[in-house]
């Protein structure tokens, strides 16, 4: 068996891992986005233009199915603690154009690799449903600029 | 009580008063922001297409093609990954050698993650092997390594393959370049044949240690891999022994007078913790395995056994009768601070600490059944993950996610023991196959 394990020699990398698309605007999003506002179920921060709230049907619907493609793994050790905020922004027909990882959060997705896979996962469930299922009586295109950047806030509370 | 719990309501009440007033002062966001909670996902093993490592021809053809299968079902065995088949693939394993991922051929069959590779023998007559992993859902590129070694140890490489891409995609250490030592079973019940017998994870590349002359019993791996101990009868005299695995010396441990059992390592390898029976009582001890001294950690008048050390060192859970019922109880690594962890009905035994520390597994024998669980150190969320006839032993995979024990069924003249793995949710049960009757399993750190 030594022979064996003498025998096995772990190399370099063949070529350096690229960044993810967790990591790959990340400093686009630091520069270009102040302080992310307290979060809540569904809600628009207030800003200089009118709040756009959708409704309770509306949002059901975008939780909907991003929940059905969040695959999260509830085994691993601290399960609870992976909570991570996602900032996308999405085009007029709906398709996500961009998905990245909330600047807060970059600290510990670069020093812990189970934060990092579950961040991915939420990436993943974000990119999997595009285009979103956004209820076009609500998010028209009047409305655009309203809901062209969407913040999912994944915390997997209720799967424990 | 309820006055406190009134009085903490309030003081919530006031702090976030507080924070509201804050949030209105802060700097506001110069576009509105849409704000969404996920607060439940499902859990599923993750679609991942393995695509052939298959080389051009003759040997390392042959080899790629194994390599694959290896890597396919160490995923799938998991538990968390669902590899796709290969039939349905649009994309080459020539391609992706080639080029990079056509992502939306990867998603119109439901991947979210691929793997490529390929296996080549160089001129030197050894195997490199180079693999790569994507994530398809987001079209990125994940992790690439590349590995030579012999031809022969080409099933090892597949391991530490599936291992790295387990840990990329759960952020957490795999468990495939493992092995598994237990003791090996058969004979009629009245004169049973015991060995030392050692595999693979995943039941390949079997093995006998010992020839069964004398009665072996609970096998545990040093945290090098390398070394076993054991509780072996010799001249009918139970005393722990130490098994090197690459020379097949054995050697009796300590001198003790007594007669030792259920012995396990340090975390560090450098102690062996054991019981001594003597004189009607059972305590704990440990042996310095540099400088063979014994040092005495429990003295009650009960039976004390199977410790099993914390992954840091710092403290050992054991099962004891001290308290009127066999139960589990946790002290410092010098013996002090002894508490009771299980107040449970029934009898709880074999405590084993979780590698990642943040569980202690056992088995609970309650009337006619027993069934292997899980608490945590500070002795609550304690769980069953299954239950039978007679189901005993846990053993953690290296990464604190699998456990491994036997199962014994009645069959129509004796009994049937396998070895099982299940996850720590106590899903994905599956069997382990050996190539006679099976118990007492003890699973290795990574090999090094």
């Amino acid at each position: 068996m030594q022979n064996l394990l003498r025998s096995v020699q772990n190399m370099k990398p063949s070529q350096p891992s690229q960044p993810s698309a967790a990591s790959n605007q990340r400093q686009q999003t630091a520069a270009a986005n102040p302080p992310s506002p307290p979060s809540g179920a569904a809600r628009a921060s207030e800003g200089p233009e009118r709040a756009f709230k959708p409704s309770g049907q509306a949002i059901d619907a975008i939780r909907g199915q991003v929940s059905k493609n969040w695959n999260f793994d509830s085994g691993r050790k601290d399960a609870n603690s992976m909570v991570v905020e996602i900032r996308i922004e999405v085009a007029r027909d709906h398709q996500v154009i961009k998905a990245e990882i909330d600047p807060q959060y970059l600290p510990r997705y670069r020093s812990d690799s189970a934060f990092r896979a579950s961040a991915d996962a939420a990436i993943r469930a974000i990119m999997r449903s595009s285009p979103l299922q956004l209820l076009p009586q609500e998010f028209t295109a009047d409305t655009y600029e309203k809901w062209r950047t969407i913040v999912f806030k994944f915390d997997p509370r209720d799967m424990f | 009580m309820k006055a406190t719990k009134r009085l903490l309501r309030g003081i919530a009440g006031v702090a976030g008063a507080v924070l509201l007033a804050l949030g209105v002062a802060a700097p506001l966001p110069a576009r509105a922001e849409l704000r969404i909670d996920i607060t439940r996902g499902v859990v599923e093993p993750l679609p991942i297409a393995i695509t052939s490592f298959a080389g051009a021809a003759g040997r390392e053809a042959q080899i790629g093609r194994d390599m694959s299968n290896v890597i396919s079902a160490d995923l799938e065995r998991s538990g968390l990954f669902r590899p796709l088949n290969p039939q349905g693939f649009l994309q080459t394993p020539e391609q992706l050698r080639s080029g990079e991922p056509r992502y939306q051929d990867w998603r119109a069959i439901g991947a979210q993650a691929l793997v490529a590779g390929s296996a080549t023998m160089q001129g030197d007559g050894r195997l490199k092997v180079d693999f790569r992993l994507w994530d398809v859902a987001a079209g990125q590129h994940m992790a690439g390594l590349s590995y030579t070694a012999t031809p022969d140890s080409w099933r090892r490489i597949a391991h530490i393959v599936a291992d790295a891409v387990y840990k990329r995609l759960t952020g957490e250490d795999g468990y495939f370049d493992t092995r598994i030592v237990y003791i090996a079973e058969s004979g009629p019940a009245n004169a049973r044949l015991k060995r030392l017998a050692i595999m693979d994870q995943d039941g390949e590349n079997h093995s006998f240690l010992t020839d069964g002359k004398n009665l072996v019993l609970t096998p545990r791996f040093s945290p090098t891999a390398q070394e076993i101990t054991y509780m072996s009868f010799v001249n009918k005299r139970p005393r722990v022994y130490l098994f090197n695995i690459d020379s097949g010396r054995q050697e009796v441990l300590g001198d003790f007078p007594g007669m030792t059992f259920a012995p396990r390592f340090s975390p560090d390898g450098n102690k062996v913790i054991m019981s001594m029976a003597l004189n009607g009582n059972t305590d704990i001890f440990t042996l310095d395995l540099r400088t063979r001294r014994q040092t005495q950690l429990t003295d009650s008048p009960g039976i004390d056994t199977a410790p099993s050390y914390s992954p840091d060192g710092s403290q050992i859970v054991f099962e004891s009768d001290r308290g009127g019922s066999q139960q589990l109880y946790v002290m410092g690594a010098d013996g002090s601070g002894v508490k009771r962890l299980t107040f449970g009905q029934g009898r709880y035994a074999t405590p084993v600490w979780s590698p990642r520390g943040d569980l202690i597994a056992f088995t609970r024998q309650q009337g006619s059944e027993f069934a292997v669980g899980v608490i945590r150190p500070d002795g609550t969320g304690e769980r069953i993950l299954t239950k039978a006839f007679h189901v005993e032993g846990p053993t953690w995979a290296p990464n604190g996610r699998v456990l491994a024990y036997f199962k014994e069924t009645p069959t129509g003249g004796g009994r049937s023991a396998r070895l099982y793995t299940i996850d720590v949710t106590g899903v994905n049960e599956r069997r382990v196959v050996t190539p006679i009757d099976a118990s007492d399993p003890a699973w290795s750190p990574l090999i090094p």
